[in-house]
């Protein structure tokens, strides 16, 4: 079984100006213990995609299930199946990080919920700053705590939006050996990053969205081939695919 | 299923006493202000009236007020410091579910409620000899004021699902607007003929008279008191239910467009 199935993901807002067109028929598949990345320009609809995988959204047609389980209808067994890490969202003020660990837990339903908080601290290496207040972690530490809360219930499947924006090259490094070792103890990772050479150094498979439809799907070599640049970086192939499908949305 | 229910709502009321517990200046809403409040109606009825039957009813009925205001607050604070934190999406990617958040407000709610009664009652007691005359009135009037909040609590989230910071003003106004129709310190009569319809649609007002009817200042409807508790109930949940959907349709929930 995939562990992540898009099928025909569409959705559109209204605004003032009319409708925008957010997803525009996403398919793709991610199988179990696979680092899938997500790459498109601003506004492509890859956090609108995380949105609706989380149940945060309703597509206005098509189908996502994560383990075989309907992200909408079934959304509480699909919220124990999955972890966000965002740094799009903040950290509720006040509560150090033991306290919003154990509000997550309880949140969670975690059976055991003290000892799982002290293997998610070893695990993403903030044992040292659990009495601290979690607002006041560097930018770092902050990712950490994500990847530490996303934990919790041990869930299969990791969506990982932007997990290393704004961080210094050292953090970043950290973070992206985080994920390395999650993907190695067999977790699925779908993550969204601007940054090409963490997309090529994680990713087993790359999918490129603009405007809210998928242009390429496939491994780095086969994006490559697909763009005609066998010998270019994922950046070259990245504005070469995106581009003949329309305008960047700056 | 239940004990995981149970537990999503509890994780509501412990990150909301956990708060109060860190920052001392959060219990203000439950004691200096209302607190102040208090002082200040009772030395102006005193004032005007000093008998003390009267300064037990606006004691009463303060207390009956607080009720409402404290579980509404339980509710929406509830849902407001995680959208001040900017960590809704935290929230809403758990399997939390509507009914388990509203929960977890109303807990914080009882628990607040509780604090600003106790202390009321205990200041007013002895500093004024103050006593409730018909126990089971007052405290069945407290029940569907407690009641009554909740609906409220459930109708400024509906508002601000959709509209967020926009809505807040509209929000904390509600009550303000609402103790006007309720006649939390004078009989229902004193309003004008439109506005006496409009309170007669309420159940605060049935409750309050509740209160005020051992002072020989108006009489219980017990019918309607219940009845509109509950369509209020209904009514206020259904229209959360509504607005929270409509939100997650838009994709006004949680920005992500």
């Amino acid at each position: 079984m995939d562990a992540l199935v898009v099928q025909g993901a569409l959705k559109k807002f209204s605004g003032k100006n009319g409708d925008t067109l957010a997803l525009g028929g996403v398919d793709f598949k991610i199988e179990k213990g696979e680092i899938f990345g997500l790459l498109g320009p601003n506004g492509a609809g890859k956090t609108t995609l995380i949105s609706a995988i989380c149940g945060l959204i309703e597509l206005d047609g098509g189908k996502i299930t994560v383990l075989g389980k309907d992200c909408l209808t079934q959304k509480e067994e699909v919220s124990q199946e999955i972890g966000l890490v965002t740094g799009f969202a903040g950290l509720l003020q006040g509560l150090s990080v033991k306290d919003l660990l154990k509000y997550y837990s309880l949140l969670y339903s975690v059976q055991n919920f003290e000892k799982r908080i002290e293997e998610v601290l070893e695990q993403t290496g903030l044992a040292q700053k659990k009495d601290q207040v979690a607002q006041n972690l560097s930018s770092g530490f902050k990712q950490r705590f994500y990847i530490a809360k996303a934990l919790l219930s041990n869930p299969q499947v990791l969506l990982l939006d932007e997990p290393t924006v704004g961080l210094d090259i050292k953090s970043a490094m950290k973070i992206r050996a985080l994920i390395k070792k999650l993907s190695v103890e067999g977790k699925t990772i779908l993550l969204t990053t601007h940054y090409m050479g963490e997309a090529e150094q994680l990713c087993d498979r790359i999918a490129l969205i603009n405007s809210g439809k998928i242009v390429a799907l496939g491994t780095i070599s086969q994006l490559k081939s697909l763009a005609k640049k066998p010998k270019a970086g994922l950046e070259e192939v990245f504005l070469k695919l995106t581009s003949e499908e329309g305008e960047d949305d700056e | 299923m239940m004990n995981n229910s149970l537990g999503r709502a509890y994780s509501q009321f412990y990150k909301n006493t956990k708060l109060m517990s860190q920052n001392l200046f959060r219990l203000m809403d439950t004691t200096i202000w209302p607190l102040t409040l208090l002082f200040g109606f009772v030395f102006l009825t005193r004032a005007i009236n000093n008998d003390p039957m009267v300064v037990a009813m606006v004691v009463l009925g303060m207390i009956g007020w607080q009720v409402v205001q404290q579980t509404q607050m339980g509710i929406a604070v509830s849902y407001m410091d995680e959208f001040w934190s900017h960590s809704l999406t935290h929230l809403l990617v758990t399997p939390i579910r509507l009914w388990e958040f509203v929960l977890g407000g109303i807990m914080t709610g009882i628990l607040k409620c509780a604090i600003v009664t106790v202390l009321f009652f205990i200041t007013m007691h002895f500093a004024y000899g103050v006593s409730i005359p018909d126990p089971f009135s007052f405290f069945a009037a407290l029940f569907f004021l407690f009641i009554f909040g909740i609906s409220i609590g459930l109708i400024n989230l509906a508002i601000i699902f959709p509209h967020s910071e926009n809505a807040i003003f509209l929000v904390w106004t509600i009550p303000d607007i609402l103790v006007i129709f309720s006649g939390v310190y004078y009989p229902l009569e004193l309003l004008p003929d439109p506005l006496h319809s409009i309170a007669l649609l309420l159940p605060s007002s049935h409750a309050f008279n509740l209160i005020k009817q051992p002072f020989g200042l108006a009489s219980a409807d017990w019918f309607s008191l219940i009845l509109l508790s509950v369509i209020w109930l209904v009514g206020s949940w259904m229209l959360l239910q509504f607005s929270f959907n409509g939100a997650k349709k838009s994709g006004k929930l949680v920005r992500v467009a």
